[in-house]
């Protein structure tokens, strides 16, 4: 085995059924079960107590040599409760162990002090069934339903096949492979299912998703043991124990989100989206980062980290970050920077004197001042550098040959057409026509010049048919998720008869756990799978309104061709039916995802309907350009989406929005008033909608979106 | 340091950003220190500019709780089609955000330069922002009071308006990454500090605003944009100087009306409104004001059998002749006096 330390596998013996194991060894070597200690429940390494020596199982039996090397060393004694005294004097001192523990420790998904309390209040309070007992699975707190039973390796071969792999793994790497790739290849489907805790309630993650955060903190401890430190100067190197490290070492917490500043109106603008996706994909990677979707992210930084310095080479100039950032030890540093800052409130940090505000912005290359000339104003999209090209004229002439560039020289623009060659004219004949002219910085330029990243937009905005576009965007709001998974998790513990202690306990594994979920939710309604050169788009949406008419942006975001606009009804009856299958507990609760979908002409400026999709107010939100809004919540969806329209007529519905607008009071009235006996009966299904809490200006566009009957009553 | 309060109204103003794409220009929803103080230069400056202008500083917002709720109410798009005076047609239709029947807060600091506009409490007019020449732009500033800034009136919070890092003449004078420490540190500039008392940045979020430097040239200054988070005097923070009470309730713009109605010792002598009547009233009071309508209830008192309502009415009428909505439009005391009988009937719809 490679001696480089895989901090991912120090778990792989979560995978095992060890009673089985254990009856295997008792059998066959003739000891007593009650004499085969465990280094720990997780540990290959069992001890003689009576005789106080190691077992040599592992050749004697299933004809394995022992593995050696670092990993081996961590799988076995990175809990270091059951060592025995001769061992332990032998790993002291032993920085990696020292490291993965406290890894261990900020992957897990409760503190440490709290859960070994609460095992043993749970088991005394409760006559847990058998059956619940030897369950083994990963709870998940936003769809229980979805709950399957762990695979642990039991069989005798498979156990044989799991030592082999640790064994050999990994002598050779390939290319850029990290360090854990082959085993989460290999073992994936288990460590899917199998949890970190089994002990119900705490198992509400899954043992991948603490390997993998473990991995992170490992690499991120290891890189900066000598630059983090406590208040007084005492560095993380010097640590011996987790618990005294957890207690003083500070560390900066940050919360990221990614904005641009171009206010995009070609579709070639939307290419910013290439950079966005760049940046958080780096930010991804990073072992600094432990959650990200795909504007804002969660990481850990040495408190001495020099923000500007540190995305520098990640950032581009058409980006910029809006940080809400604390300092605080270890312990009191989760699950994000605001919860810590309420804990401060409410006096309910550990270390409170460690405690300091960072937040902060971050820029690239911001001047202090434009000089501008009359030809070189500021630049019209992002309005923070010179502009210095002008649009289309530069970019049509970087565009020609050398002959063509030769021939145009001392021509004004347009160029003529005659003087082009067919390929140079075939080329940029659209853009000569255009009179516009747009003055740019030299990045919003580059961003035109890149291949574009929504190809089927811009040939949808070169055809002469006429339909609409849904820009569909899914926002996830990362504090509102903190908030709901408290409140589901403090239902799953009450149900399970544990105390309340859990408030602010929601950790980095349960977020980073709803992560994967959230990502498979996301490639269920559209994703763009690559093999190859060859790109093709998958998902519901796709079924539905076929390939042809889907652009894929990023994850959360596409765009949807639409004949008419009642088609969005489809779009929501997807969305929801996916989302109940994923989040069924989300609706009973508030919601943390948001869905908005603007739709409009493929003419009118995109910048005008980023504003609406990037501001949700609601779970569903509908921008209908030119003819109103609809906010709902997951529960109002269900009820408009089986509304019969036909029981309205549109001038109904028009005279009480228009009133709703000057006065809500006003139009409640006039739902209720008998002057007008048929408009009485007519508003009869109304009356039942608003008392449901749908108010008519929902109803308005959701019926305009329906299509039909425009008839506006005065 | 003293500023100078004013409500700022305009039926119309254009105030945006970059033009897009040649077409589309989105409306700006404060008012920056580069439009105001522009403005102010206009009327009451020398003509002159860099250290030889006039000492004006002012900056502004427009007090709103949600900012979708005010977009929908205040912005509108003007299409319009500028016209090439050579050839005589239109090329491009530009589609303009622009503000409408706006209230905003202005803060002028009192100089010596312009002392004596601020001491006057005649309210004045101040062109300000784009398309002035279709009628955009005409301000009316009413004195509210004078600020004097201090430790008491000053605290944390986010930034309501736009304000440049320093003048033109100070970046010249310091030089180049002057503004360094006000990027690593939040320590903030001579001209923050000095000018607007904000004492640190706590985070920026920038942009840039034009400074002219002669009448056909300037530069674009780094700025600290609404959103940032700064510590500074109140009136330039977001939600800590204009009360909420204070602001429009564009949810409903007869909040009060009804209650007043329900409560007028008149209206609940009636036991029965009579719809034919209701609707007689209500179609009157559209058609010929509130004058014509209340003569009309005058007869009917002294007639039998209305007497009672046609009292009530007249208390409504007073009622709704102080609401600014009403006034502007009587379809809405229509519908009000329409549906009387139900907005005075208890909760469950039993007559009284």
């Amino acid at each position: 085995m490679s001696d480089k330390l895989v901090p991912e596998m120090h778990d792989i013996g979560k995978l095992v059924d060890w009673d089985s194991i254990r009856e295997i060894i008792a059998k066959k070597l003739g000891i007593n079960k009650k004499n085969l200690k465990q280094i720990h429940s997780h540990s290959f390494i069992f001890w003689d107590k009576e005789k106080d020596v190691k077992i040599p199982y592992l050749k004697s039996i299933f004809g394995v040599d022992e593995p050696e090397g670092s990993t081996w060393k961590v799988i076995n004694y990175h809990h270091d409760e059951g060592i025995p005294k001769k061992l332990k004097e032998s790993l002291k001192g032993d920085e990696g162990l020292f490291l993965i523990r406290l890894a261990d420790h900020m992957g897990a998904v409760v503190s440490r002090m709290l859960e070994k309390k609460e095992k043993e209040e749970f088991k005394k309070k409760n006559k847990v069934k058998k059956e619940e007992i030897q369950r083994v699975y990963v709870h998940k707190l936003w769809n229980p339903d979805k709950s399957r039973d762990a695979k642990i390796i039991s069989d005798e071969n498979k156990f044989v096949e799991l030592l082999e792999f640790i064994k050999k793994y990994p002598s050779i790497k390939e290319g850029d492979e990290k360090g854990y790739e082959r085993y989460f290849t290999k073992y994936r489907k288990e460590l899917r299912s199998c949890p970190e805790d089994r002990s119900v309630p705490i198992n509400v993650t899954s043992l991948l998703t603490h390997s993998l955060l473990v991995g992170k903190f490992y690499r991120f401890f290891e890189t900066n043991k000598n630059i983090l430190k406590t208040r007084k100067g005492k560095k993380l190197a010097t640590y011996t124990t987790p618990e005294d490290a957890e207690n003083n070492i500070e560390v900066l917490l940050i919360q990221g989100k990614v904005s641009f500043h171009i206010s995009p109106v070609r579709t070639r603008d939307l290419n910013v989206f290439t950079e966005l996706e760049k940046f958080v994909n780096a930010m991804g990677e990073l072992d600094e980062v432990i959650f990200h979707t795909s504007d804002e992210f969660l990481a850990f930084l040495p408190p001495s980290t020099n923000l500007d310095n540190f995305f520098d080479k990640y950032l581009s100039e058409c980006l910029w970050i809006n940080v809400t950032g604390v300092k605080s030890v270890l312990i009191d540093a989760f699950p994000t920077p605001k919860s810590v800052k309420l804990k401060k409130i409410n006096n309910n940090l550990i270390n409170e004197k460690s405690f300091e505000e960072r937040d902060g912005s971050v820029y690239k290359n911001l001047a202090e001042k434009i000089r501008t000339y009359p030809d070189h104003p500021i630049c019209d999209l992002c309005q923070m550098y010179q502009a210095i090209k002008k649009f289309p004229q530069d970019y049509v002439y970087d565009n020609l040959c050398e002959k063509c560039k030769d021939a145009v020289k001392n021509e004004g623009y347009p160029f003529p057409l005659d003087r082009l060659c067919a390929n140079c004219k075939n080329k940029n004949e659209k853009w000569l026509e255009e009179i516009i002219s747009e003055d740019l910085c030299i990045n919003c330029f580059n961003l035109r010049k890149k291949e574009p990243r929504t190809p089927k937009i811009i040939e949808w905005s070169e055809s002469d048919e006429d339909f609409k576009v849904a820009w569909i965007k899914i926002s996830l709001d990362i504090e509102k998720l903190q908030r709901t998974l408290e409140k589901l998790y403090e239902a799953y513990l009450s149900k399970k008869g544990s105390e309340k202690k859990r408030e602010g306990e929601i950790r980095f594994s349960v977020l980073s756990e709803f992560q994967s979920d959230y990502n498979e939710f996301l490639k269920e309604l559209m994703r763009e799978d690559k093999e190859g050169d060859k790109k093709e788009l998958k998902g519901k949406f796709v079924d539905e309104f076929e390939n042809m008419n889907c652009q894929w942006i990023l994850s959360d975001f596409f765009c949807i061709k639409i004949d008419n606009p009642n088609r969005i009804k489809q779009i929501l009856g997807i969305y929801e039916d996916i989302f109940m299958r994923h989040f069924p507990k989300f609706k009973e609760h508030e919601s943390p995802i948001k869905l908005s979908i603007s739709c409009s002409n493929i003419k009118f400026a995109f910048f005008w309907h980023w504003k609406f999709l990037e501001n949700p107010e609601k779970d569903i939100n509908v921008n209908l350009v030119g003819k109103g809004e609809m906010h709902l919540n997951m529960k109002q969806l269900d009820k408009i989406l089986d509304l019969d329209m036909e029981q309205f007529t549109s001038a109904s519905l028009h005279k009480l929005s228009r009133v709703s607008e000057v006065s809500k009071s006003l139009s409640k009235i006039l739902l209720y008033d008998k002057g007008d006996f048929r408009l009485y009966k007519e508003y009869d299904g109304l009356r039942r909608l608003v008392d449901g809490g749908i108010d008519f200006p929902n109803i308005l566009t959701y019926a305009k979106m329906m299509g039909d009957k425009e008839e506006v009553a005065k | 340091m003293k500023f100078i309060e004013y409500t700022l109204t305009s039926e119309m103003l254009c105030m945006g950003e970059r033009i897009k794409k040649a077409q589309f220009r989105p409306a700006v929803i404060t008012i920056p220190y580069s439009q105001i103080t522009g403005a102010l230069q206009a009327c009451y400056g020398n003509g002159e500019y860099g250290n030889k202008a006039k000492d004006i500083h002012a900056v502004g917002y427009f007090p709103f709780k949600n900012e979708q709720e005010f977009r929908k109410k205040h912005i509108r798009i003007l299409t319009h089609s500028p016209r090439d005076r050579a050839i005589n047609t239109s090329i491009l239709p530009l589609y303009v955000e622009y503000l409408v029947n706006v209230e905003g807060r202005v803060f002028i600091k009192e100089t010596d330069d312009i002392k004596d506009v601020l001491e006057s409490d005649k309210p004045f007019s101040i062109y300000m922002g784009a398309l002035k020449s279709k009628g955009f732009g005409m301000c009316e500033l009413k004195r509210k009071g004078a600020i004097d800034v201090n430790d008491s009136n000053s605290g944390q919070g986010e930034l309501n308006t736009r304000i440049p890092i320093a003048k033109v003449k100070e970046i010249k004078a310091k030089g180049d990454n002057f503004h360094k420490k006000l990027i690593d540190k939040g320590k903030a500039t001579d001209f923050l500090e000095n000018t607007f008392g904000v004492k640190r940045v706590l985070k920026a979020k920038y942009g840039y605003l034009f400074e002219p430097t002669s009448r056909t040239s300037g530069s674009y200054i780094l700025s600290l944009f609404e959103g940032s988070v700064i510590e500074g005097p109140e009136f330039l923070l977001k939600d800590k100087v204009v009360k909420v009470e204070e602001l429009e309730e564009y949810g409903d713009a007869l909040a009060g009306v009804f209650e007043e109605i329900k409560v007028d010792p008149k209206v609940k002598q009636v036991r029965y409104f009579s719809n034919k009547f209701l609707n007689n009233v209500a179609e009157g009071f559209e058609r010929h004001g509130f004058e014509a309508t209340k003569a009309f209830l005058v007869d009917k008192r002294n007639r039998r059998g209305h007497y009672y309502e046609a009292e009530a009415l007249l208390s409504v009428i007073k009622i709704l002749e102080k609401n600014k909505a009403i006034k502007k439009n009587r379809k809405i005391g229509r519908l009000i006096i329409k549906t009387l009988g139900t907005s005075t009937q208890n909760e469950g719809g039993r007559k009284r």
